[in-house]
């Protein structure tokens, strides 16, 4: 296969997105917790 | 839950809580409820897709010389604009060939094939079956026999005639071979009908959690479940090391090559970055159609592959826990919710407390795991969120989300009911509330009983314009599982193995 010479990725701007995946989580987490406090703290 | 609501609903219960068989159906109910506690563990692994990606082992100057290849069975609507796209996709041309094998079509496919071979010379090669019919996989073995019969293709790009793929697509895919030990490669498939019908918009809210959530948790304990059909880059060694051909004694070929390719050695890596766009089923009697066929293919898969599950390797991670669990979670989602609806009705005879404790303990993980994976999902990719946002929300349907509800509030929701049944001039005594706490009990597995009728229902021509509210009632979720269902019924019924197509109309947008 045709290789470059140096290892050079381009992969930079798919990296940086692929790294909000963690904040993207914890925003879904904290809307659960949110949930799961208000279930207890007023309707049960 | 409310202590006034139990006792509310179960003035009567007459046997102790505790009993053996109570905490037996109690166990079996939270048994029932793994596939969902599976599914918020894959969202999780989402998460960590943040640090473990492939990224840092490629190569974008990685441009190995890729012949696409195309089968070709009645395509005429889609075909000229594929390949024009194809053509003129961001990749050194001269490294880009693109195979179409035409399987014996009747229609106008032989003639576009010829013009868009001349209007590319030498970068559009066109073959035909004869005797075609005989379903993809057999397709593709014909362009394969060509393709690996001289040292040009280093590697292989399995696609379909509709499916269009970004200009930077294929690049991003091939610079993951830089990695010797990666055999295949796939893309994220996006639904792209335009305009977008309701079907179209629910399939395209499914594609975010099943590709962009499910596959980057797969690439973060390193083992997939299913290159996608019309995205599957192969290098050449993989191939060869496969036999040279596609498998063609399943119904999921593709699925085959995904596990054949990690039992082999090599990786199998799921880039959600190179994108691809694709037409899916518009209709209930069309996605019904589709997904039988992968859900056959797939009791056909595992019943091979039964051995790799489970246990661990020195070759590949197929063995992982969480893989294996959510593997057959999905193979069995439908007995997992008889499961959990038949213990839940026999604890409602048994010990009706318990019973009502257990539904709330069901409903109440649904109804996290629903807002975890949904949230999640939706912010995955905004454009799919803008484009199914409601799809996304009705996912379970109306049913569901109004158990989900009165799960989380059940105190308001148990009034609000009451009073509606009351102004409806019903009666809100216990009996009625009996009633309807059973309801949800047998909701759990009577919703796919309820999408199947749904289906059926499509069939009818007065009654079909029903389908789409009735869909949002009944949910989208529900439907994939009564499909799923059907596919064991024909599977133990021992129903022939025939390849129906997808109907393709050329109705994919820019996206």
């Amino acid at each position: 296969m045709e290789q470059s010479q140096t290892s050079v990725s381009e992969a930079g701007p798919d990296q940086r997105r692929e790294a909000t995946m963690l904040w993207r989580g914890l925003v879904a987490l904290v809307l659960v917790l949110m949930l799961a406090y208000a279930r207890q703290r007023w309707w049960l | 839950m409310s202590l006034e609501l139990v006792m509310a609903v179960s003035p009567d219960t007459a046997s102790a809580p505790g009993t053996a068989l109570a905490w037996m159906l109690s166990g079996l109910v939270l048994l029932g409820a793994l596939p969902l506690l599976s599914s918020a563990v894959g969202f999780l692994l989402v998460m960590a897709h943040a640090r473990h990606t492939h990224y840092d082992k490629v190569d974008a100057a990685n441009l190995p010389r890729v012949a696409v290849l195309v089968p070709a069975w009645n395509e005429a609507p889609v075909l000229e604009h594929s390949v024009d796209r194809m053509m003129a996709m961001d990749y050194p041309p001269e490294r880009l060939r693109l195979v179409v094998v035409d399987d014996a079509s009747t229609d106008h496919t032989p003639e576009l094939l010829h013009a868009a071979s001349e209007r590319h010379t030498g970068r559009v090669v066109p073959l035909r079956r004869e005797q075609g019919g005989q379903g993809k996989a057999h397709t593709l073995n014909h362009g394969l026999e060509v393709i690996l019969g001289d040292d040009w293709a280093q590697a292989v790009l399995v696609t379909d005639a509709d499916v269009i793929f970004r200009p930077d697509a294929v690049a991003k895919m091939t610079r993951h071979l830089a990695d010797l030990g990666v055999g295949a490669v796939t893309a994220f498939v996006r639904e792209a009908s335009e305009p977008p019908n309701w079907m179209n918009r629910y399939i395209g809210f499914e594609y975010a959690s099943a590709q962009l959530a499910a596959r980057r948790a797969q690439n973060v304990v390193g083992a997939q479940a299913c290159l996608a059909g019309g995205a599957q880059l192969l290098s050449r060694e993989n191939l060869e090391a496969l036999g040279g051909r596609i498998d063609t004694t399943t119904l999921a070929e593709d699925t085959v090559t995904t596990l054949l390719t990690q039992v082999g050695g090599r990786a199998v890596v799921f880039d959600p970055s190179a994108e691809c766009l694709a037409e899916e089923p518009n209709t209930v009697t069309g996605l019904w159609k589709q997904r039988l066929r992968w859900s056959r293919g797939n009791l056909q898969v595992t019943r091979r592959f039964a051995g790799v599950f489970f246990r661990p390797s020195r070759d590949h991670h197929l063995g992982n826990v969480w893989f294996g669990v959510q593997w057959y979670c999905t193979l069995l989602l439908p007995a997992f919710m008889v499961l959990a609806s038949a213990s839940l009705v026999t604890l409602w005879l048994v010990d009706r407390s318990t019973a009502l404790l257990m539904v709330q303990a069901y409903w109440g993980i649904s109804a996290l795991v629903f807002l975890f994976s949904t949230t999640f999902a939706l912010l995955l990719d905004g454009r799919i969120a803008r484009r199914s946002f409601w799809q996304a929300v009705t996912f379970p349907g109306l049913i569901s989300l109004s158990i989900l509800v009165w799960v989380v509030a059940p105190g308001p929701v148990g009034e609000l009911v009451g009073r509606g049944v009351e102004a409806l001039g019903g009666s809100w005594d216990s009996q009625t509330r009996h009633w309807l706490v059973l309801g949800v009990y047998v909701w759990i597995s009577a919703c796919m009983v309820a999408a199947w009728a749904v289906y059926r229902l499509e069939r009818v021509p007065v009654l079909r314009r029903l389908v789409p509210a009735l869909t949002v009632l009944v949910g989208y979720g529900p439907l994939l599982c009564a499909v799923t269902f059907a596919a064991y019924v024909a599977e133990l019924r021992g129903a022939a193995s025939t390849w129906e197509k997808t109907e393709k109309t050329g109705k994919v947008g820019a996206g």
